[in-house]
């Protein structure tokens, strides 16, 4: 089942759970990704999760990222690991499907795609993986071209070097798309699908711009669902083909212009008779 | 030889033409590039060589006004086709270097990669070095990810089909960075020069850099030549082995910077011991 699932912020007053309560109507989505604040306890994680239960809500991706996860300070690093640790803990409590993370060592430099990085990153994801195993939690790992975890091949060696059913793909194609790919996203998805498909519990939804000429070189950028070159329908019908239940997150975007994009891909999957959630 | 020539304006009156001689002074150069603007009868061009012959100046690369070259509508086709003849005879009186020649059909258009448009695209520069033949000057073809002129295996291709002697190129090799080349120009350029060094007869010099994060996949964006990673020692030791003149242009920016960019490639060029002119 594809489970749209915007971003919505639980709340603690009752203020802020009628707002949680009302967003999610206007979103017409019975599951969202959050980030619950560093400072809960445990005992405010679990009041959350039951007032959840009582609306019938449930949380998809539970991710806040913690950018020094894999960096070169490694004071920061453990600091981090802290952080999703207790993370993976808050996850488990409010029934998350998965918490994502990205490994942005080397971002920027010339060290960012090389072979030393990418070993690198292998072992921090297999040290985060260890924490999932422990907790009882899945962990999707999120792509980004200016990152270690850039294209498929890169996920697929992943995947083989950790080897955990603890470890899942958080998919973003956008972050994915290179310049040459961005009128051949159809071929893309069908590549990340068809290599990749059955560890994806988890997707970003954003459209892909390309821009550039005369001073400027090229440039990708992200768009609201619709307004770019993201073929949608193969998308739903491939998240659609797979076996597992899959959560879509409208990302990135002003409020209005996430029920836009929403509404975007609910439009697509009615035309193309796909159900989503 | 290398000749470094900036973009300047040679102006008409005596006032124009002081700046432009300070301007020469400033940046240490006896080449310059220019276009001639679509108003100038061949007394102007005539009475501008004379002034630049007088002060022993010469025309590097000539803007040809090429983007009108791109219309799919005939007759605006053909329109733009008289002008660029037009801008071919005035080069010929200018004694120009050359004309660069953009190949930009297809441009902004999911299309332009595709070989539809190369095939149109080859069918256009055929057309236009008729011309060239004709009127005695070189044409340049000039390079941009965002255009069907997008890498060295097109200019080959390119090359090949048109096989005239009038037909060289106007390298830019930021315009050909693609974002997985960004850490490695040396190999890059080492490439383009392997492959089509003997026709490269113009050169822009910029650098380039890139950036992604978060909400921005990937840009690849020009800066001021030592603000980047294009290998300038490797360029210069490239452009030197040649056996031919090659004028070398650091566009796109305002003076000062146009002058610091020069100034950098003066400094790299005395550190490896190559002369410019």
């Amino acid at each position: 089942m594809i489970l749209m699932s915007p971003s919505l912020s639980i709340g603690k007053s009752p203020e802020e759970r009628a707002e949680f309560l009302r967003k999610a109507d206007i979103l017409e989505v019975k599951t969202f990704a959050t980030s619950i604040p560093e400072d809960w306890t445990d005992a405010e994680v679990e009041e959350a999760r039951k007032f959840l239960d009582e609306h019938g809500m449930r949380v998809g991706e539970f991710s806040r990222y913690y950018k020094a996860l894999g960096g070169y300070n490694l004071d920061e690093h453990e600091l981090a690991l802290q952080n999703y640790r207790r993370q993976l803990r808050h996850a488990r409590i409010i029934g998350a499907s998965c918490v994502g993370f990205g490994v942005l060592r080397g971002r920027g430099t010339p060290h960012m795609w090389s072979q030393e990085t990418w070993e690198y990153t292998i072992s921090v994801v297999a040290e985060l993986v260890r924490e999932a195993e422990a907790a009882g939690v899945d962990v999707a790992a999120h792509p980004h071209l200016m990152s270690p975890i850039c294209s498929v091949e890169r996920y697929k060696a992943l995947l083989e070097a950790v080897g955990s059913p603890r470890l899942k793909i958080l998919m973003d194609i956008v972050n994915l798309t290179e310049p040459h790919m961005v009128f051949r996203t159809t071929e893309l998805i069908n590549k990340i699908f068809d290599e990749l498909g059955d560890a994806i519990i988890t997707l970003h939804a954003k459209d892909v711009m390309i821009s550039g000429g005369g001073k400027i070189v090229v440039h990708i950028d992200e768009a609201v669902p619709g307004a770019g070159f993201m073929d949608y329908a193969t998308i739903l019908r491939r998240l659609d083909a797979l076996a597992h239940d899959v959560t879509v997150y409208v990302e990135h975007f002003p409020y209005p212009e996430t029920v836009a994009g929403q509404q975007y891909i609910r439009g697509v999957a009615r035309e193309i008779g796909v159900n989503l959630n | 030889m290398i000749r470094m020539s900036p973009s300047l304006s040679v102006g008409g009156s005596a006032e124009e033409q002081a700046v432009f001689l300070r301007q020469v002074k400033t940046l240490g150069v006896n080449t310059i590039t220019m276009g001639i603007p679509a108003a100038w009868t061949d007394d102007d061009i005539e009475s501008t060589r004379g002034f630049l012959d007088e002060h022993g100046i010469r025309v590097g690369e000539c803007h040809g006004p090429y983007k009108p070259l791109r219309s799919i509508n005939a007759e605006e086709y053909e329109l733009a086709k008289q002008r660029f003849r037009q801008n071919l005879r005035g080069a010929r009186i200018l004694g120009a270097h050359c004309v660069s020649l953009g190949i930009m059909r297809g441009f902004l258009s999911s299309h332009v990669w595709s070989e539809e448009t190369w095939e149109q695209c080859i069918t256009i520069v055929k057309e236009v070095v008729r011309d060239a033949e004709e009127i005695g000057v070189d044409i340049a073809a000039h390079p941009h990810i965002r255009t069907p002129l997008c890498s060295v295996e097109r200019y080959k291709a390119l090359l090949e089909a048109v096989a005239s002697p009038r037909l060289k190129i106007l390298m830019d090799p930021v315009n050909l960075t693609w974002p997985q080349m960004v850490y490695k120009t040396a190999e890059l350029v080492n490439h383009i020069f392997d492959e089509l060094s003997e026709f490269i007869t113009a050169f822009h010099a910029k650098d380039v850099i890139m950036t992604g994060s978060g909400k921005d996949i990937v840009h690849i964006d020009e800066a001021v030549p030592g603000e980047g990673t294009m290998d300038y020692a490797t360029i210069l030791r490239r452009l030197d082995a040649l056996a031919h003149d090659v004028t070398v242009y650091v566009e796109h920016f305002p003076y000062p910077e146009t002058v610091a960019g020069q100034q950098y490639i003066r400094s790299v060029a005395r550190e490896i011991g190559v002369t410019l002119n």
